[in-house]
């Protein structure tokens, strides 16, 4: 008999193959009770201030589920990049690796069964010496809506918070700076928006009021040679690319030094200020926020200081 | 006529009778888990909606038919027709509340889908037995029954899988009147085609097929009959022209009044649907041009490899027999060119970059019963092959057939199995899985039914009075939830996250913000609870601390 007689039996074969990679497919990654169990491995291998990446990044959830807000703070988790940390500790399974650690050199490597946690030294690290969205409170800024003239917006922790669901604007937070006579949405505090990959970044957001600019002033402010950060919006609104420019200024000492014009399509984009003759200085940084037209002008920034 | 068909045996319908009622007890069995998609909502309102002008109808039909009492009924989700919703309401009206059948209003809303998907694997049985072998309709009903999608939407209030019995019972009917059914099986053309119609819109491809494959038909001796003049238009045709538009406005009372301006509305509806987001590859789509290669890419991430190469084997062999000058079975050619016809149409509208994808592989099931014939055609020929072989074992009269068809349905069975309660977040091996699926970028469930996998976690860990936001799940699904005492009723509801004490989220990336807001409102980013299906997250839950314990 040729073997050519016997190639119908390739279909039933690759039934059985299927059936096998089935069953591969579906036990190969960790279950829920495998991540628990790793919990506190994974949680030691992770040194202080390490940024905790997972890949691949659907996996995401349950490691914030297991590790909790110790090891995986909001703070990290809706970072705006990865410059400003020194090293990351990645947990990768099935084979996969991290694209925010991409380029960054292993220090450490451990295999913990389904799990392969790497420590990763970043090449480009650079030190943050005030982050402005750690200071959005009462001790450490003001803020004001100037139209015809400036009005101070009152701190506050209890401020009602509302959120708009799938399309509309970001949480706004209970602690904020609320602007009185203004529109609930025109209020100076920290929230998080998804970008253009729907990561979160947590940011401060400033909505741009219908006539004049919302301000935000930082006192004391240890300066470095320059102040860095990222503008955008909600993903889901700035996609529509319906919006007028948000012009958003940078004041040191009552002195402009930059700003940036956010336009829609330009997503959760980086923007640079050289400081010049501030460098090095401790002083007041003013961040302003304007539009031509306010509809869905929800600006949401974050900047540090290097 | 050789093999085609022998008429077929009393055991033959017991056959067909028996997958069908296996199959719906076991979605019977397994209903009880799914929670309600989002459309299910709104039909349930439909239906019961509807199910009171049944009552009317009964109780004082003269005002039940006045224009008031009709709009006041069926002006609710008239976006769609009724069959489906009538039948749901029906069900509803007599199992649960007159007969006390189903105890869950859920089920008795859900069975007419449930005994619908029943109806197709024994038009499917009947179908592929008289055209090949019984061994071809046992595998054709298998095929299609084992495919992960279709029996998850075979559970639901939903018109996906009563549309697609209603376009196989329908091609049957075509398929029957033209291999020497007669008139009775073209009026009952018309006939399925009327209730067709009023079952959803996929319906409209059905003329476009069955008008395509009489003309192939008569290609060879066109010239000749438009010569002569003797050129006939088959008798179905006629009757789904005649009957079909009558059923259609006769069982469908929201037309009965201002026919055409409602029709017009329900057409124009469906032309120009709203775009969804919808994930695919890793980018979510939301407005034109959509990806041309969706609908093939999903069908082959989503039906079992085994069938669609069974199908594909059942493709080739029937081709080159009528390459090779036909084969001895009666009308073969016409029928897979009927079967063939079926799956290009309803899968044609994807071929543009208009068409919206949001709702996944449900737009085109109506093709799925005609890969699984094919499917059927190619474990025919793999039988036939085994049998000729003299492999011991293999070409035993029942040993072979059972052996193979065992190592062809098994793995179909066990992914279907394990799908449930995810369903939309299954994906076969040749992807990877549901983590290859998540990998690749591909949409991980829509309609928000997964919230059914956390009741359990809910009920047992929410706090007493907590708020609950919803996310994807409609108000009236959940209500149905509760409605079932399958979720505790002292757990309120919201769908703004701020106002929530526990959020659910499920996971598309166009609602990635909505996580967020919970964030920001519960001051954590640390989830809760995650369950994972297969090792991926589907749906997980945030919480203000102290909400759950």
């Amino acid at each position: 008999m040729k073997w050519s007689h016997l190639a119908f039996l390739l279909i039933p074969v690759l039934g059985v193959g299927e059936l096998a990679a089935h069953f591969w497919f579906a036990k190969r990654p960790p279950n829920e009770s495998q991540w628990k169990a790793a919990a506190p491995r994974l949680s030691a291998l992770r040194k202080e201030a390490d940024l905790v990446v997972v890949a691949p990044q659907w996996a995401e959830p349950v490691a914030r589920q297991v590790l909790g807000d110790a090891v995986m703070p909001m703070r990290d988790v809706a970072r705006p990049d990865e410059s400003r940390y020194a090293a990351a500790t990645e947990i990768s399974i099935l084979g996969k690796r991290s694209e925010y650690t991409r380029g960054w050199r292993e220090l450490e490597r451990h295999d913990e069964g389904k799990f392969v946690v790497r420590r990763l030294e970043n090449p480009a690290h650079q030190k943050v010496l005030y982050d402005f969205v750690d200071h959005v409170s009462a001790e450490a800024a003001t803020a004001s809506l100037v139209t015809d003239e400036a009005r101070a917006c009152e701190w506050t922790d209890r401020a009602p918070m509302s959120s708009g669901g799938l399309g509309g604007p970001p949480m706004f937070p209970a602690r904020r700076f609320v602007c009185p006579g203004a529109p609930m949405h025109v209020f100076v505090g920290v929230t998080v928006v998804e970008d253009q990959d729907y990561l979160p970044r947590r940011c401060i957001m400033m909505h741009a009021p219908d006539k004049g600019s919302i301000e935000a002033t930082f006192r004391e402010v240890p300066l470095g040679k320059e102040i860095r950060g990222h503008s955008g919006m909600r993903m889901i609104i700035e996609r529509e690319l319906t919006g007028a420019p948000i012009l958003l200024e940078v004041f040191v000492d009552g002195e402009k030094v930059g700003q940036d014009e956010h336009r829609d399509g330009q997503y959760w984009k980086p923007w640079r200020i050289e400081l010049g003759p501030h460098a090095g200085k401790t002083a007041s940084v003013t961040f302003k926020v304007s539009s031509p037209r306010e509809a869905q002008r929800q600006m949401c920034w974050e900047a540090d200081t290097r | 006529m050789s093999e085609q068909r022998r008429w077929l045996r009393w055991w033959d319908y017991a056959i067909a009778l028996g997958i069908a009622a296996l199959y719906v007890v076991l979605l019977l069995n397994t209903v009880g888990t799914l929670g309600y998609a989002r459309d299910e909502g709104f039909y349930f309102s439909a239906a019961e909606s509807y199910g009171r002008w049944f009552e009317l109808l009964v109780r004082a039909p003269k005002e039940a038919l006045t224009r008031a009492a009709v709009d006041r009924a069926w002006s609710i989700n008239h976006e769609h027709p009724a069959l489906a919703k009538s039948a749901f309401a029906l069900s509803w009206l007599l199992l649960h509340k007159k007969w006390h059948l189903f105890p869950m209003e859920g089920t008795a809303f859900r069975f007419p889908g449930m005994l619908s998907a029943g109806l197709v694997l024994f038009i499917l049985y009947l179908w592929g037995t008289r055209a090949r072998s019984r061994a071809a309709g046992i595998a054709a009903a298998l095929g299609f029954a084992l495919m992960p999608r279709a029996f998850y939407h075979a559970h639901l209030d939903c018109f996906d899988i009563p549309i697609v019995a209603a376009w196989v019972a329908c091609a049957y009917a075509y398929w029957r009147s033209l291999t020497g059914g007669g008139l009775r099986w073209a009026i009952a053309t018309g006939v399925l085609f009327g209730l067709a119609l009023n079952t959803k819109h996929n319906s409209w491809f059905l003329p476009i097929t069955f008008v395509a494959h009489a003309v192939l038909l008569q290609v060879p001796s066109l010239r000749k009959e438009l010569r002569t003049g003797t050129s006939r238009i088959p008798a179905a045709l006629l009757a789904m022209a005649l009957i079909g538009p009558l059923l259609f406005w006769a069982t469908w009372p929201w037309i009965w009044n201002d026919t055409a301006q409602r029709l017009e509305g329900y057409v124009a509806f469906h032309m120009g649907h709203e775009y969804y987001n919808m994930e695919f590859l890793g980018v979510t789509y939301w407005k034109p041009p959509m990806p041309r290669g969706y609908a093939w890419v999903m069908t082959a991430a989503t039906v079992p490899l085994i069938t669609l190469v069974c199908a594909a084997a059942g493709m080739v062999t029937i081709a080159a027999s009528k390459l090779r000058g036909g084969s001895e079975r009666a009308h073969e050619g016409m029928t897979a060119l009927l079967w063939l016809l079926a799956i290009g149409v309803n899968y044609a509208a994807w071929l543009s970059t208009s068409t919206p994808i949001f709702g996944g592989t449900k737009h085109w099931m109506t093709a799925y019963p005609f890969l699984a014939l094919f499917a059927g055609a190619g474990l025919d020929w793999v039988l036939s092959k085994a049998r000729q072989s003299g492999v011991p074992v293999i070409a035993h009269k029942v040993a072979g057939p059972v052996l193979i068809g065992a190592a062809c349905v098994a793995s179909p069975l066990a992914q279907t199995l394990r799908s449930h309660p995810w369903g939309l977040s299954n994906y076969t091996p040749l992807v990877g899985g549901a983590a290859g699926g998540a990998t690749l970028g591909l949409n991980r469930g829509f309609w928000g039914f997964t919230t059914g996998a956390v009741l359990p976690w809910l009920n047992q860990h929410a706090g007493h009075g907590e708020t609950i936001c919803l996310h994807d799940t409609a108000w009236a699904s959940w209500d149905m939830l509760v409605r079932d005492g399958r979720v505790r009723r002292d757990l309120r509801t919201t769908m703004s996250p701020a106002d929530a004490s526990i959020g659910l989220y499920h996971h598309e990336p166009h609602m990635q913000g909505v996580e967020y807001q919970y964030w920001v409102a519960h001051g954590t980013s640390t989830p809760v609870h995650v369950p994972l299906y297969d090792g991926v997250p589907v749906i997980w839950i945030l919480a203000r601390p102290g909400a759950t314990h």
